[in-house]
């Protein structure tokens, strides 16, 4: 009979990478295993004696170290070693030391190669691993959401067009002969306008102009619209943003492609996120709005499933915010009549940047028109009274420190917030930094572009201060990474458990990270992920730390998102999590991205940290 | 007469071999872990259902000699006890729990510790298994958790089928951890010597099978852990090991 190795073989079924080969091979690999008890006295020797080998720690803590003593890993159950000689064929120059005795199974140069010669997967694993590219590991799983797929692929057909001096007649009998609700505008291959079923209701019909008229009279100029490589979420994004139902598609090369509408996203299957936006806008109280919104973290739950991209999940939320924010904006409206000067209301911190989560407060405030009377500025005040609570009443929770458009310091007109952006980078008080990471961070939910744009570019003046930039990165430098002496994980005792808060020394610190180069770049989006693609190629970043960044990003999102997934309802913490619940592959994963932060915080402060004081 | 005397001469040289073999360094010995899956605990009345050893030659544990095999003669109408000293785990999968509670009559319960008919129709010819394992326990110590109980089994079985199962010396994981822990005055309980908690003791992972391939891999690992937690750098005999384990 042939032996079976069950418990052995349960331990490589988790143990990257040999969960990619199939069952009979890893069995396989399971009844070629050496297995040695190493300590202090034998394990060199050992190591010595069986090289050429793939060291696989069962149990114990052995730490490799190089020719000059120098740590280059602590090794524990899961952690694979041995690898790079199996590789090249090099000699082994590396120790061990033993800090506690355990088992350790090795596997022959032949067996290696044997279960390379098998799985891509298995060999792939050790080509990246031996360039430091952990991180990368999971990204190839699952099959593609709805999300995921591009734009392109639900072009119905191929683009309805006319130029912006065609008679409305004949664009309506374009239109009724294609069976289309819209038609793209164009002139000399360039995308000027849409014109809609609507516009021709309410700008020509209903406004009795003459049929001959040319389109370019009541077209929608210089629409909003997406790259067909885009994702279907993206365009969802945009649609809900500029609450359009129409958007036009284009080649790479700004050539128009077609159209996409909400329609056609929800004919995809599982669209639900349109559904509940829409549902979030067709509310006509505050109560109906409540309702909707309540249905949302459920919602979040099965979808939060079925994503690749978790960073989809934090631009979703922060749309479903946007979009209860407009509603509660258009309700104040309604009963309080339309607004009585410029504005912007804007979305700072994780709403800001789109990385939202269900447990992400309120961070939000009001751009206002110079020259405003008491009376005006008191509309403003009830207005950010009402979304402020009504956001509250919808699930987001207020924010503790106070940075919402409720309160009057979070309502300037846009001399008084670049004032203060001002003072708040010429005497950086710790709190004045603090503020000012999360005022850098921000995007405009409605309202007037043209004053947003004033805003944001006298705000990127301000950000690009050497004096201030080095007082931030010292500011980001002051937080300690959670690893060890040994690359071990630090842990924070936490109501009995030893956790770490992978918010605040993981995903904060990257932001606060990449802030600071698209500050000193002058870029006016807030997103991470966006910020990180905008900095690609530019010489004050380079393009593989970049990249490193980007992927510890994305790992500790969907980190934390399992983890939030998983304490949902719970009162236990929502960011903070224990490394020996993780799985092998995520703890190696962890350890990988704090390195990564480590190494871009020293880099950061030596970069920016000199003027500082 | 001649050959009378040839054979004592025979046997006197067996001891001398098995004397000097003993006086060497442990870790010069070869030693085989192994484990029985029984119908129960009493020899007399109970069966051996399965047997499994590994082959060990300090520090290394061959995977490649491990061995698995079924007695397809044992009646399937017997309940299983693990003979090592197992304190009942409500963690284990039912089958294992019944076999725990000590209870008779699992009756028609196709399956026994994890063994199923299926299981017992590949079963080997157990002449040829003692053989092997008379071949494998020649020159090397014999290792067992509670090896009182695992070697009258085995001698029984080697009555049975005249089969002679010589090896150097016997090693009991459960005695030498029990003197171990007498020694730093602790106070035994029956569940401080279980082979689980006996390789806590010395940071082993925790296995979650109670397969006789695990249990034996397990109880090698012990070995291993008790003799070199026990020789830390000093020369130590196999001998001088033994004695801390009777």
């Amino acid at each position: 009979m042939t032996p079976e190795f069950s418990d052995v073989d349960s331990f490589f079924a988790d143990c990257p990478p040999f969960d990619e080969l199939n069952e009979q091979h890893r069995r396989w690999a399971v009844r070629q295993i050496q297995a040695v008890y190493m300590n202090a006295d034998n394990c060199n020797e050992l190591l010595k004696q069986l090289h050429p080998a793939l060291f696989v720690v069962r149990s114990g803590i052995f730490d490799l170290r190089d020719q000059q003593q120098r740590l280059l890993e602590r090794l524990e159950a899961g952690d694979l070693f041995g690898f790079p000689s199996l590789l090249t064929g090099r000699a082994i120059i590396n120790h061990l030391e033993c800090i506690q005795d355990g088992i350790v199974y090795a596997l022959s140069q032949t067996t290696f190669d044997e279960l390379r010669s098998h799985s891509k997967a298995f060999e792939q694993y050790f080509i990246r691993a031996h360039g430091q590219r952990l991180l990368t590991e999971r990204q190839q799983q699952g099959d593609g959401d709805w999300s995921d797929r591009t734009v392109a692929s639900v072009l119905q057909h191929e683009a309805i067009s006319l130029t912006s001096t065609t008679p409305i007649q004949e664009a309506a009998k374009l239109m009724s002969v294609e069976g289309v609700s819209s038609v793209l505008v164009v002139d000399k291959g360039q995308l000027v306008g849409i014109l809609t079923d609507r516009d021709i209701r309410n700008r020509v019909v209903a406004a009795g102009l003459p049929y001959e008229v040319a389109v370019s009279a009541v077209m929608t100029q210089a629409p909003e619209a997406v790259y067909a490589r885009r994702s279907l979420l993206d365009a969802l994004t945009l649609m809900t943003q500029h609450n359009v139902h129409h958007l036009p598609v284009l080649a790479d090369d700004d050539t128009p492609l077609g159209m996409v509408t909400t329609t056609d996203l929800m004919r995809q299957q599982r669209s639900e996120p349109v559904f509940l936006i829409s549902a979030l806008y067709k509310a006509q109280t505050r109560e109906q709005l409540v309702t909707e919104a309540q249905q949302i973290p459920a919602y979040l739950q099965t979808f939060a499933g079925r994503v690749k991209d978790t960073s989809v999940l934090g631009r979703l939320m922060a749309s479903l915010t946007d979009a209860m924010t407009r509603q509660l904006i258009t309700l104040y409206e309604r009963e309080h009549g339309v607004a009585p000067a410029a504005y912007a209301w804007l979305a700072f911190g994780s709403q800001g940047r789109e990385d939202q989560t269900l447990s992400s407060d309120q961070d939000n405030g009001l751009l206002l028109a110079d020259g405003l009377t008491d009376g005006q500025r008191a509309w403003f005040a009830q207005l950010g009274e009402y979304v402020c609570e009504g956001l509250h009443a919808c699930g987001i929770p207020l924010c503790p420190g106070n940075i919402m458009a409720s309160n009057a310091d979070c309502r300037g007109t846009l001399s008084e917030w670049l004032q203060r952006f001002d003072g708040w980078s010429d005497s950086p008080t710790p709190k004045a930094l603090m503020y000012c990471q999360i005022f850098f961070d921000s995007r405009m939910v409605v309202g007037n572009k043209r004053l947003y744009a004033q805003y944001r570019e006298g705000v990127a003046k301000i950000g690009k201060r050497e004096v201030f930039l080095a007082n931030l990165a010292l500011l980001v430098n002051r937080i300690a990474v959670p690893l060890g002496l040994f690359n071990r994980l630090r842990t924070q005792s936490d109501k009995g458990a030893d956790t770490i808060d992978i918010k605040r020394y993981g995903i904060a610190l990257i932001n606060d990270i990449v802030r600071l180069y698209a500050l000193q770049e002058g870029l006016l989006d807030a997103a991470t992920p966006r910020r990180l693609a905008q900095l690609k190629g530019r010489s004050v970043l380079s393009d593989s730390d970049n990249q490193s960044l980007q992927e510890a990003w994305q790992f500790l999102t969907q980190l934390r998102l399992n983890h939030q997934l998983r304490v949902f309802g719970s009162d236990k913490p929502q960011n903070a999590l224990d490394p020996d619940q993780l799985s092998t592959l995520s703890r190696r994963q962890l350890k990988s991205a704090f390195r990564i932060i480590k190494e871009a915080q020293q880099a950061a402060g030596l970069k920016f940290g000199r003027q500082g004081y | 007469m001649a050959e009378r005397i040839n054979r004592f001469m025979q046997r006197f040289a067996n001891w001398l071999e098995q004397r000097a073999s003993l006086a060497q360094p442990w870790q010069c010995c070869r030693f085989v872990a192994l484990d029985l899956e029984t119908t129960g605990l009493q020899v007399k009345q109970h069966e051996v259902l399965a047997v499994a050893w590994v082959n060990i030659q300090p520090p290394i544990m061959d995977y490649g000699s491990a061995q698995y095999h079924l007695f397809n003669q044992v009646l399937v109408n017997h309940t299983v006890v693990d003979k090592t000293v197992t304190a009942p785990d409500n963690s284990t999968a039912a089958g294992q729990s019944l076999a725990n509670d000590g209870q008779t009559g699992l009756g028609q319960s196709p399956v026994i510790h994890g063994l199923t008919q299926a299981d017992f129709m590949q079963s080997s010819d157990p002449i040829q298994t003692l053989r092997m394992l008379s071949r494998a326990l020649n020159d090397a110590i014999l290792v067992c958790h509670n090896a009182q109980l695992d070697w009258r089994f085995l001698q029984q079985l080697s009555r049975r089928y005249q089969v002679k199962l010589k090896p150097l010396a016997i090693f009991d994981t459960l005695n030498f951890e029990a003197r171990r822990l007498r020694q730093q005055q602790q106070v035994l309980t029956r569940d401080s010597l279980t082979l689980a908690a006996c390789r806590a003791h010395y940071h082993l992972p925790r296995y979650t099978g109670h397969h006789a391939l695990t249990d034996a891999i397990a109880c090698g690992e012990l070995l291993l852990a008790q003799a070199y937690a026990y020789s830390r750098q000093q020369r130590v005999s196999a001998r001088e090991l033994l004695k801390h384990a009777r």
